[in-house]
């Protein structure tokens, strides 16, 4: 596989600029969420959007979907949702005059799956979702059904109001890319929406580019050349989520999987993407480490108890692993 | 580098030809350049690793020299400057390369380097993508670093302290070793029991094994460490050895005496009743069995005589064997007694028995050595000190007590009851007169005042008791 040329990039990161300022039309003041989110699309990853109701997630994920043309279904997930609510059941039909079951495809076959509130569904629902978010297909009565390409979800959770509700197992955590944490808006932004928002409307959104297009978008994200330097720092960083591996890590009780390094290559390099680079590097990472990480390490409870959040480990570990491999000897410092 | 001309083109290259040429020829001038502070920094980084490791090796080889010369100074073994920077140079260099071996897995390529630029000046990674050919080389900015500095404290400090400490080993002053000091005097009572040896032996007063033995326990003695010569052991055992030879001459001295004594009383009343000569030869066979049973046996050719005499036959001898023998012993007898002590003045022997000695010793001697050692009672030369002198005591101490301390007369105190007296119970008795004031006196009519009172007067007549008054007034006469 040839790597991405600077044209091509070049090209791309076009499209790219559209959609942001596309988004950041959507919802203001949210310029680094919007573009962690296009980063995770991008990088063909599912994200986590966790925050206070009426922050504009659902409203987030809408403007996504109508900028890229894509198809999208919405599911509010609640404790008696089913898991063949969402993947689709077998109907018996009549068939050329033979009664037979015939498939019904759910809402998970669509290219945007808006999971709404997905720790209110049970686990046995919540894991339905396991195969459709790695495999991207589903598998009812044994028979297996591909979900059409390319396909996200976009799952939010909401911090409060957690009784009721179902935490998401590791496992599924681990197989969203991001986990992108929504945070109020300021003063300005909010007196920015209340001027130019009307409650209970559409916003008009218009399409940046077809889906072909996003899909050879999304070719070229796997294009990008991840020096070895770089590929370097990111297996250095995972191990140094492990306990034992850095002095951050005391923190922490489970490290990161190696499908978190495989999820911080791939992000680091749709962010060189976005940012007209050919190649990944050591800032792409950091930029993305701890959207990727913050999930996938298990806090230890002296840790909790000292009031240390996974941001606060990861960012002392970000702070704590060099971009170089290399030591550096004790007869020298960094200034 | 692609060919700028080829045989199909015409003499003169395109103009696209050309740009695409001098663009190519920029890239690769500031790849050239890159590479070229990517080694500098890798040079440097390098550098900074062997100076890490070195400052080990070079802290030792300082701390050692230093003790070299210090042990050479001590020595008196100094030897020209240049003789220590030779060896001095000659283990640093070796030391340097052994670290250049043994840091070299540290060391860093120009590929590592570049990342270190490229990670310190944020570069994007723009150089690791540049020598991978994916992206074209950054142009070169005013100024490139690495992010890396000399930490001055640590890089100085080693070679710092080396320095110092050879410095040091120069300038300290140190005592020098001298030759008298290693060796030091073994104790004088095995030369002169030697010197003993050696006579006897000249002489052929007694058996030569005896003489052999104690020589071998001298020099089992002088086979110890010389530091441990005067050690306690050393002196006892000394003592021992001395004292068995000396009691071992005396008993084979009383012995010859005996049988001699024995031989005279024969020889000179021949016609003595059978009982006496029977006495007479039982002494004399008990005096040659002591001869024989003593650790110092006479010389084999007494011993031989001796032993052919039948004790009972003894009355049988002619006078002139009799006397013969009788010679042959007593001059044996008096060959052992030393010179010093057959003309008393016998050498100081055991120090307490000097101490305790109340100078009617026959041997009446000083104290023989060369030190300051005080005069013993009973001799007329100051002692001269040396390991036998005689020693320097308080003539109270011990002994007889001085005859000029002016003290009362002790006399024993006789007790009735004798379970309340003790052991030495003594009443000091003193003759002494009245402390009366002799001072002139005069008439004084009645009602007159003696004492004005002034001054000091009453205190010193009232308060002070005879004696303090008699101080005070001899101090002030």
């Amino acid at each position: 596989m040839s790597h991405a040329t600077e044209t091509e990039v070049a090209d791309a990161a076009k499209h790219i600029r559209s959609l942001s300022q596309s988004l950041n039309q959507v919802l203001f003041g949210q310029e680094e969420l919007v573009d962690l989110v296009i980063t995770g699309v991008l990088a063909r990853g599912h994200i986590l959007l966790e925050g206070l109701p009426g922050l504009g997630k659902t409203e987030l994920v809408k403007g996504l979907s109508r900028s890229l043309l894509l198809d999208t279904k919405r599911v509010q997930f609640t404790p008696d949702l089913l898991p063949g609510d969402i993947t689709g059941n077998p109907v018996l039909q009549e068939v050329n005059g033979n009664r037979e079951f015939v498939f019904q495809p759910g809402p998970l076959f669509t290219n945007i799956l808006l999971a709404d509130e997905i720790n209110r569904a049970s686990p046995k629902t919540q894991s339905a979702l396991l195969e459709a978010m790695q495999e991207r297909r589903v598998t009812v009565l044994g028979k297996t059904h591909s979900l059409p390409a390319p396909f996200f979800v976009l799952a939010t959770q909401n911090p409060i109001e957690l009784e009721g509700t179902y935490p998401l197992p590791e496992a599924q955590l681990d197989r969203f890319l991001f986990k992108l944490e929504v945070t109020r808006n300021n003063v300005a932004t909010l007196e920015r929406i209340v001027s130019q928002r009307e409650l209970g409307t559409d916003l008009a959104v218009e399409p940046i580019m077809s889906i072909e297009t996003f899909t050879s978008v999304l070719d070229l994200v796997r294009r990008i050349y991840l020096p070895q330097p770089v590929a370097n720092y990111i297996a250095r960083l995972v191990d140094a989520t492990h306990p034992g591996q850095s002095t951050a890590a005391r923190g922490i009780r489970y490290g990161a999987s190696p499908r978190a390094a495989l999820s911080l290559a791939s992000a680091a390099k749709a962010r060189a993407l976005i940012h007209e680079r050919p190649h990944a590097s050591f800032e792409d990472v950091r930029f993305v480490a701890a959207a990727v990480l913050r999930h996938r390490i298990v806090v230890e409870y002296n840790a909790r108890i000292e009031g240390l959040t996974a941001n606060d480990l990861v960012r002392s570990i970000l702070d704590e692993v060099p971009f170089q491999s290399q030591a550096t000897p004790r007869t020298m410092v960094n200034p | 580098m692609r060919k700028l001309f080829s045989a199909h083109d015409s003499p003169f290259p395109s103009s696209k030809k050309l740009l695409s040429f001098l663009a190519m020829s920029k890239e690769t001038a500031t790849q050239q350049l890159w590479i070229a502070q990517a080694r500098r920094v890798a040079r440097k980084v390098n550098f900074a690793w062997w100076l890490q490791g070195f400052s080990a090796p070079l802290l030792l080889t300082g701390l050692l020299g230093t003790v070299a010369i210090l042990l050479l100074r001590r020595h008196d073994a100094l030897r020209p400057l240049w003789h220590y920077g030779s060896a001095l140079a000659a283990v640093l260099v070796i030391a340097a390369l052994v670290t250049w071996w043994l840091m070299r897995r540290h060391f860093e390529s120009p590929e590592q380097a570049l990342v270190r630029i490229e990670a310190s000046m944020r570069l994007r990674s723009a150089l690791s993508a540049a020598q991978a050919g994916v992206a074209p080389w950054p142009a070169l900015p005013a100024e490139i670093h690495a992010g890396i500095g000399w930490h001055w404290q640590r890089v100085v400090f080693a070679p710092l302290a080396a320095l110092l400490l050879l410095s040091a080993s120069f300038l300290i002053p140190i005592q020098k070793l001298q030759a008298n000091q290693q060796a030091p005097d073994e104790p004088q009572a095995w030369a002169s029991t030697e010197a003993e040896l050696n006579k006897l032996d000249e002489e052929k007063i007694v058996d030569e094994e005896y003489i052999e033995e104690v020589r071998k326990k001298i020099e089992d003695l002088r086979a110890e460490d010389p530091q441990d010569w005067f050690s306690h052991s050393s002196l006892e055992a000394t003592d021992n050895m001395r004292k068995e030879h000396k009691a071992e001459k005396q008993k084979l001295e009383r012995a010859m005496n005996q049988a001699a004594k024995a031989l005279e009383s024969l020889q000179k009343n021949p016609q003595m009743s059978e009982p006496e000569k029977a006495r007479l030869a039982n002494e004399f066979d008990q005096a040659v069995e002591s001869m024989k049973n003593g650790a110092m046996k006479p010389n084999p050719g007494l011993m031989e005589k001796l032993n052919g005499l039948n004790p009972e036959k003894l009355g049988q001898l002619t006078p002139e064997q009799m006397q013969q023998l009788k010679q042959n012993i007593q001059q044996n007898a008096e060959k052992l007694q030393s010179p010093s002590e057959a003309e008393g003045e016998g050498e100081g022997e055991d120090w307490t028995d000097e101490l305790l000695a109340d100078g009617t010793h026959p041997g009446d001697k000083p104290g023989q050595g060369n030190g300051e050692g005080e005069e013993q009672e009973g001799g007329d030369k100051p002692g001269n000190g040396g390991v036998s002198r005689g020693p320097g005591h308080d003539p109270n101490l011990l002994g007889k007590a001085s005859k000029e301390l002016n003290t009362g007369k002790d006399q024993a105190l006789q007790s009735r009851d004798l379970s309340k007296a003790l052991p030495g119970d003594l009443l000091e008795l003193q003759d002494g007169k009245h402390d009366i004031d002799t001072s002139a006196s005069k008439v004084s009519g009645g009602g007159d005042v003696a004492d004005t009172g002034k001054g000091g007067d009453r205190v010193w007549k009232e308060s002070l008791d005879p004696n303090e008054q008699k101080a005070l007034k001899k101090f002030f006469d």
